[in-house]
């Protein structure tokens, strides 16, 4: 018999603390979805406390994976297996600035404004962590305020682009990639120039949309940066079209990227430091 | 046990957070964490844990703070309403009860990214990969407690051997 008033007692608290839950989730959200919002120091203390648990982690990662590779499995042809894969993705990444140099030659500008970008300073960077689920898609880097890295800065790697940064601690920084559903570049075909907006759709895949139907667009067809966006240097590769679908109702047709960079492979990058005051210029 | 919950929860924060695993393959072990503090402890350590997991989780998110504090949330109360209907000691319902928890996750999810986000956020691909995700997670389910459950046990043996060895000493 007494056991009810307890047991009642015992369901308002949870009651009580499940309210002010909610009325904290709402605070919270509020309160964060300003631009400059308050808890933006609290966030990035969680941040400064929490990621050197990553970096230790990548760094034990890295010492044994070294130690592995280096002594126990044949030290040599891992070398030259290292050597030449870095060799084979500088010259896919050096063969699309040949092609697009080629197809832009008579346009001097053009020219040199990839002699531009191919003095852009950058920054290495590692990342530390993925948020990967089903909604939203960034990446963790290990380089900061402190290091220069501002809002904007395009993030790339070998391949091509990553992402952009979007957030940044005096440490770390956080990064939109590509296939972020809130993600979207202005982008060209490099074969014919066509034009259209590429969006994330949260898989490991991108939409190339806004192209009309009567527009050529190929299986196999690279696709760039336009650098009206503001936030990608021109010419940077985005990705490769994988699926054409003209069948589709609307005016435009369905066009499937497939990333240039492989984000499950992600683990150093580099991030372009003047890319805005470059394409400020005239 | 609220640091082997602090720890555990923690621990698979970072493990969801290092490896880039592509959405249908990666299951949600935190909300089968909570899942399993909520059947296990306080209802009230439950949603602590959620409320400090959630913010943990928004720093590192892309989302306004607080939508994976309502997500963990959801998981705790989740489980509150439906352990009355399913007998989570079986592993039927085990899957089912998870399946309904993560189902109860994308509404609220859903809902608050449709209020949050300037672009749509439903996709058909996104249907696919939300029920991929489900499944995985839900099939799992068993497993993965069963595991908190072995965890939770040897934790409470090495306190246990700790504290009688300290008595002995003293």
């Amino acid at each position: 018999m007494n056991n009810k008033p307890d047991d009642l007692s015992h369901r308002r608290l949870h009651l009580l603390i499940l309210v002010v839950s909610i009325l904290l989730i709402f605070i919270l959200i509020s309160a964060s979805i300003r631009d400059q919002h308050p808890l933006r120091p609290l966030e990035a203390m969680v941040v400064k406390a929490t990621a050197p648990v990553f970096n230790l982690f990548h760094e034990s990662v890295a010492l044994v994976s070294r130690i592995w590779r280096g002594y126990i499995y044949l030290v040599g042809v891992q070398a030259e297996n290292e050597r030449l894969k870095l060799q084979a993705q500088e010259s896919l990444s050096k063969e699309a600035l040949y092609q697009e140099t080629l197809l832009e030659k008579e346009r001097l500008r053009q020219l040199l404004e990839f002699k531009n970008q191919a003095a852009l300073p950058v920054t290495g960077a590692r990342i530390i962590g993925f948020d990967f689920s089903i909604w939203f898609k960034c990446a963790f880097l290990d380089k900061g305020s402190n290091d220069g890295l501002k809002w904007g800065m395009p993030v790339i790697n070998a391949a091509g682009v990553v992402g952009r940064v979007v957030q940044v601690y005096p440490e770390y920084a956080k990064v939109l990639l590509l296939i972020d559903r809130t993600s979207a570049v202005d982008a060209i075909v490099q074969r014919n120039r066509v034009r259209g907006i590429l969006n994330g759709v949260g898989a490991n895949r991108c939409f190339l949309r806004y192209i009309h139907k009567n527009q050529d667009v190929q299986v196999g067809d690279v696709i760039l940066a336009s650098g009206l966006g503001g936030v990608f240097p021109r010419g940077m590769v985005l990705g490769t079209v994988t699926a054409v679908d003209k069948k589709v109702p609307g005016l435009f047709q369905e066009v499937e990227v497939e990333p240039a960079a492989d984000y499950t492979r992600l683990e150093e990058v580099l991030v372009v430091k003047t890319v805005q005051t470059v394409l400020s210029k005239p | 046990m609220v640091l082997f919950y602090l720890l555990l929860g923690f621990f698979l924060f970072f493990l969801q957070h290092l490896l880039p695993l592509p959405a249908p393959v990666r299951l949600d072990l935190l909300t089968l964490f909570l899942v399993f503090v909520t059947l296990r402890a306080d209802f009230i350590v439950a949603v602590v844990l959620a409320l400090l997991l959630g913010f943990v989780l928004d720093c590192y998110g892309l989302a306004p703070l607080g939508v994976q504090v309502a997500l963990l949330l959801t998981a705790v109360v989740g489980t509150a309403l439906v352990r009355r209907h399913f007998n989570f000691l079986y592993i039927l319902p085990q899957i089912a009860g998870v399946a309904v928890i993560m189902l109860l996750q994308g509404l609220v999810m859903l809902g608050l990214l449709h209020l949050l986000l300037p672009v749509p956020v439903v996709y058909p691909t996104m249907v696919w990969q939300v029920l991929l995700q489900l499944s995985g997670t839900a099939l799992s389910a068993p497993l993965v407690l069963g595991l908190f459950n072995l965890l939770e046990k040897a934790w409470r043996r090495w306190l246990l051997q700790k504290s009688v060895r300290t008595s002995l000493e003293t």
